[in-house]
Order: structure tokens, then C-alpha cells, then sequence
């Protein structure tokens, strides 16, 4: 079962071919310290299974050209759960620009320019557990057959 | 110049993977959130692409998991799994309770009491278990046990023990982050004495909740050992460890801690002085010139003072006896004193001062005779009957006589 989805996965562009067509996936996972036989610890992702609050979860988007034209522009948003808090710092991909929404997607801006009313209505900068969507820019196109990803950590409230 | 585009690409992920590494702030251990999101809550997540082909905007494309985007299963989906969680703590913070402020030797029906807290992510019952320990929370030492008589919940949430409400023994429905107050009842043997300590623990363990008014079944292990999916709810242990009890291990479904009754008795110290008041020569007519100090001689007057004391920190003393039998002085055929009524005021022969602990003293008078008040002299015997003294309270009782 596992060497056929890494297989599907390896060549994805084969699996389905429509004309500039991304597919996209998304993948919660847990991160996991194991031993291995020789006794060294390794970390690794596992699929999710056991999530009780303050577990963290790391969200791996990854979009694939499955056409045959070079996809441009591409970016990728993703909601926060609301059952989640993003974690500072976590979200990453590469060439990408980062910008966060607090206020459901409505409007978007880089960490440093967002602001939140608190509980008495007063402004204050926003903090990474007010954020409500993430969106990565990427700054490059994606030619047939290749395939990026975006990833993020966020803990169960 | 192709090369060059791929050495950017490269850099500026190397630098966004920096940059990530830096701000990464530490994270709550895993477990620790008290409370939560409800187990059995399904989290779902769908990211959307948008992206343009030959400068054209094209359809968003949301992602799917398993590449048929026609199966109407789309979103990435887990299940919150159920937390095992609980807080005990003592509630007052101090020996005893706030049911049981002052334990007396011989009292009966003294109250420890605690606080259960659920720090699961769902509703609970708890099973609870007092034993006797050797372990003084509050740095004594453990020197006998009382005669346990239950363990009880507060049913009525007002904090103090009610032996008529608070009757149920278990913890029933306890909601996410609600608490219970829980007593421990007992009674002191009488020959116990000041500064005795009898230390208890607390043992609550998170047990199945789900049945209103029915005792759930105690959850003694979690799902740790067990294949793990998706979609099912596993039970995951998250309470801490109490180190002074060896019944409660880190992540065992059981928290505790432990209370302590301490003993004040209450120490009554009986003091007994006179002055003399005047003597016929020094003080005719009663009234003693300034300067010159009455002497104890026949025809003098002498008030006796009795001073009952009950010790600060201990228990409040009851039904306090006084009584000074002057047979000796006062019967046969030729007697050394004799009582004099109506020294203060018209008609008080006796008077009792009664200074409490805190405030201003308090002064009453009372007739020889055996009446309402609690005062009388009756064959030759000065008796206070029914006095309380709470710890720090002083009771003074003064009576005349004269020498004969």
C-alpha cells in the first residue's frame, strides 16, 4: 500500500493530465520522536491519529502540475481550524511571500502590519493565535510535472 | 542566467527556513491546555490555490485527499480525542477546613475538604477514595488517625459541608474545567491533645461520565498502547503526578492530594488575686484619702478577682464553670471573712469583666441569688456557671468580703 502511493506520488503528472490543471492536497500530521533499532532518535511525520488540546499538528498543502502548462501566480490560502492556533514562526515555504488574515480572509497583511481590537475594544498588533487564514504568494511558476508545498504548525485549542 | 534564477530560488528558501527556525517560539507541552476543544470534535482543513495560465485566471482548485475530486470527500479531517485530565487541590489552603475552622479533641463529624477540577475535554465522572497518610502537607508531623465516617460531595456548591445535602460520594457530570468541592468526615478521639496532626489524601479518579446520577466506570487505562485511526476517539491521559503517594503516577487517571486536621484544645489558665479596697482607719467611711493605701486588717474589705484566660490558638471553650469555695474562710464558729453584697452598684455582688480576644471589654453585674444571671453565692461557694471562651478571651470574676 505504501510503495503505491509513493508511486502515485512520484508521478503525479501522469495520474491525471488536463490542460494547466493543479492538484492540490492537504495533509495533517503529527510530528513524532522515535528510536530507531540503532538506537538513535529521529523525528518523524505520522499521519494523525491521537490529537487531544494543546497537541500541535503540522498542515502540508502540496499543489502538483498535473497539465501540461506552466501554472503562474499561484497562491495558496488555507483557513486556520477554529478549533486550532497557529504557531509563530511555523509557516514556511519556499519562494514564497508570507501574509496572514485575522479577520476570516477579508483582508490580508504581513505579520507586523495586523492589528486586533481586544477585549475592550482597544487596537493591538495581532498575535499568531488571532490569525484566522494563511496565504503563501509564491513568487515563481510551477512548470508540468513539478510541484511545491506550504506547510504550517498549529496547536489544538 | 538560468543558473542564476535556481541560486535565488535556492537562497531565498534557505532564508525563509532560517527565519522560520528563529521565530519559532516554543510551544505548550503537549497535553497541558487544560480543558479544550470537546472530544469528538471533527477538524476539518481545505486550502484553495488560485493561479493564472498565460496571464489567465483559472477556476481555484481546493485540495483534495484523495485525487477524485468528483467523491465529494475533500477536506482533510481528525478527530479530537478524548483527554483524561484532573486537578485535585486542597481547598484551604491550611490544616482543617472552612466546615471545620478549629478541631477539638473528642469532636465529631470535622470536615478535610478538597477541590476536583476536570482538565479533560469532556464531561466526567470521578470516583473518590480518602486514605490516611503519614504525609503533613503543611509541614507537621502525622501522629494519629481519626475514626473516618465518608467522603462526600458538595452538592450544594456553597463550599461547607451540609450532612443533610451533601450526601452523594462520587463526583457526577463534572463539565470541562468545572470544579467540586469534596469533604472528608471524621471524628476525633477525646484524649487527643493540642497540636496533634492526622493527614489524609485525596485519591479522585476520572472515571466514564455520560450517565446522569449513575457512577461511571473507572477509566484505568487510556488508549496509548492501542492502534491509533483518524476518525475514532482515543483516550489519552494527561493528569500529573502526586510524588508524596505512590497511588498516583503521572498519567494513571488519578490526581490527590492531601489535607490534615490539627488539634487545639482549648488551654484555660485560672488566675486567683486580691486587693484590698479599704480598711475602717486608713478609708472611714469607705473613701481612702490619696496617698495612703488601705491594710488588710479585721473590718477591711478585700476584693478577690478570678481570671479565666483561654489561650490564643486553641478552641473555643464551653460551658465554663467558675467556682471559688470559701467554706474555710466563711463556715464554723469563728470565720475569717465574710461576703459583702451590693459592691457594685445597688444591687450587684458579683461582677464579671469579660475581655474578648479583639475588641472592648464587657463588664456585668450579677445578684448572689440563684437566678437568670449566671452569678451566685450559695453556701459559702462563688459560682459563674455557663461561661465561653473563645481562644484569646478572658473572663475576670470579682467579689467582696471583709475580714472578720
Amino acid at each position: 500500500m505504501n510503495k503505491l502511493m509513493l508511486i502515485l506520488l512520484l508521478l503525479p503528472a501522469l495520474a491525471i493530465a488536463a490542460d494547466g490543471t493543479l492538484q492540490v492536497q492537504t495533509q495533517a500530521q503529527k510530528e513524532v520522536t522515535v528510536v530507531t533499532d540503532e538506537g538513535e532518535e529521529q523525528t518523524r511525520l505520522v499521519p494523525v491519529t491521537t490529537v487531544v488540546p494543546g497537541d500541535e499538528v503540522i498542515y502540508t498543502i502540496t499543489f502538483t502540475n498535473v497539465g501540461d502548462q506552466v501554472a503562474q501566480a499561484i497562491t495558496i490560502t488555507d483557513p486556520v481550524p477554529a478549533e486550532m492556533r497557529y504557531i509563530d514562526g511555523t509557516a514556511f515555504s519556499a519562494g514564497a511571500e508570507l501574509q496572514f488574515s485575522v479577520d476570516g480572509g477579508d483582508s490580508w497583511g504581513v505579520a507586523e502590519e495586523l492589528i486586533v481590537s481586544d477585549a475592550e475594544g482597544k487596537p493591538r498588533p495581532a498575535q499568531a493565535s488571532d490569525y484566522t487564514h494563511i496565504r503563501w504568494v509564491m513568487r515563481h511558476p510551477i512548470k508540468p510535472g513539478q510541484r511545491g508545498y506550504a506547510r504550517f504548525k498549529a496547536a489544538l485549542r | 542566467m538560468l543558473k542564476f534564477r535556481v541560486q535565488i530560488l535556492h537562497r531565498a528558501g534557505l532564508v525563509s527556513a532560517l527565519l522560520a527556525l528563529i521565530f519559532a517560539v516554543p510551544a505548550m507541552a503537549a497535553g497541558t491546555d487544560p480543558g479544550g476543544t470537546r472530544a469528538g470534535t471533527s477538524v476539518l482543513n481545505q486550502a484553495q490555490v488560485q493561479y493564472q495560465v498565460n496571464g489567465v485566471a483559472q477556476t481555484p482548485v481546493l485540495s483534495d485527499n484523495d485525487s477524485d475530486p468528483n467523491n465529494g470527500i475533500a477536506a482533510t479531517e481528525f478527530v479530537v480525542d478524548r483527554k483524561l485530565d484532573l486537578l485535585v487541590a486542597e481547598s484551604s489552603l491550611g490544616y482543617n477546613s472552612a466546615s471545620t475552622a478549629s478541631v477539638a479533641p473528642g469532636q465529631t463529624g470535622v470536615v478535610l475538604a478538597w477541590t476536583v477540577t476536570n482538565e479533560g475535554n469532556q464531561v466526567q465522572d470521578f470516583l473518590l477514595t480518602v486514605n490516611a497518610t503519614g504525609f503533613d502537607p503543611f509541614g507537621g508531623t502525622d501522629n494519629f488517625d481519626a475514626t473516618a465516617s465518608g467522603v462526600f460531595v458538595d452538592v450544594d456548591g456553597d463550599g461547607l459541608y451540609d450532612p443533610l445535602v451533601d450526601t452523594a460520594t462520587f463526583i457526577d457530570e463534572l463539565d470541562i474545567l468545572e470544579s467540586r468541592t469534596v469533604f472528608f468526615v471524621a471524628d476525633v478521639a477525646a484524649n487527643r491533645v493540642d497540636g496533634d496532626i492526622a493527614a489524609y489524601v485525596l485519591d479522585a479518579q476520572v472515571a466514564e461520565g455520560g450517565g446522569a446520577g449513575a457512577q461511571g466506570a473507572a477509566i484505568t487505562t487510556d488508549s496509548r498502547t492501542s492502534a491509533d485511526s483518524t476518525l475514532g476517539i482515543e483516550d489519552v491521559f494527561a493528569d500529573g503526578e502526586n510524588t508524596n503517594n505512590a497511588g498516583d503516577g503521572l498519567r494513571d487517571g488519578i490526581h490527590s492530594a492531601e489535607d490534615a486536621f490539627r488539634v487545639a484544645a482549648a488551654v484555660l489558665t485560672v488566675v486567683k488575686s486580691s486587693t484590698v479596697i479599704s480598711d475602717p482607719f486608713t478609708c472611714p467611711g469607705g473613701v481612702c484619702p490619696p496617698g495612703e493605701f488601705p491594710k488588710a486588717i479585721p473590718g477591711a474589705i478585700v476584693e478577690y478577682q478570678i481570671s479565666v484566660t483561654n489561650a490564643a490558638g486553641g478552641s473555643q471553650a464551653t460551658n465554663i464553670v467558675i467556682a471559688d469555695d470559701l467554706s474555710s474562710e466563711m463556715g464554723g464558729a469563728s470565720p475569717t471573712l465574710a461576703f459583702v453584697a451590693d459592691q457594685y452598684g445597688a444591687s450587684g455582688d458579683i461582677r464579671m469583666v469579660f475581655t474578648p480576644a479583639a475588641g472592648a471589654p464587657n463588664t456585668t453585674d450579677m445578684s448572689e441569688q440563684a437566678d437568670a444571671d449566671a452569678g451566685q453565692f450559695i453556701a459559702n461557694t462563688v459560682t459563674v456557671n455557663n461561661l465561653t471562651l473563645s481562644a484569646g478571651d478572658q473572663a475576670d470574676v470579682r467579689f467582696r468580703v471583709e475580714i472578720q
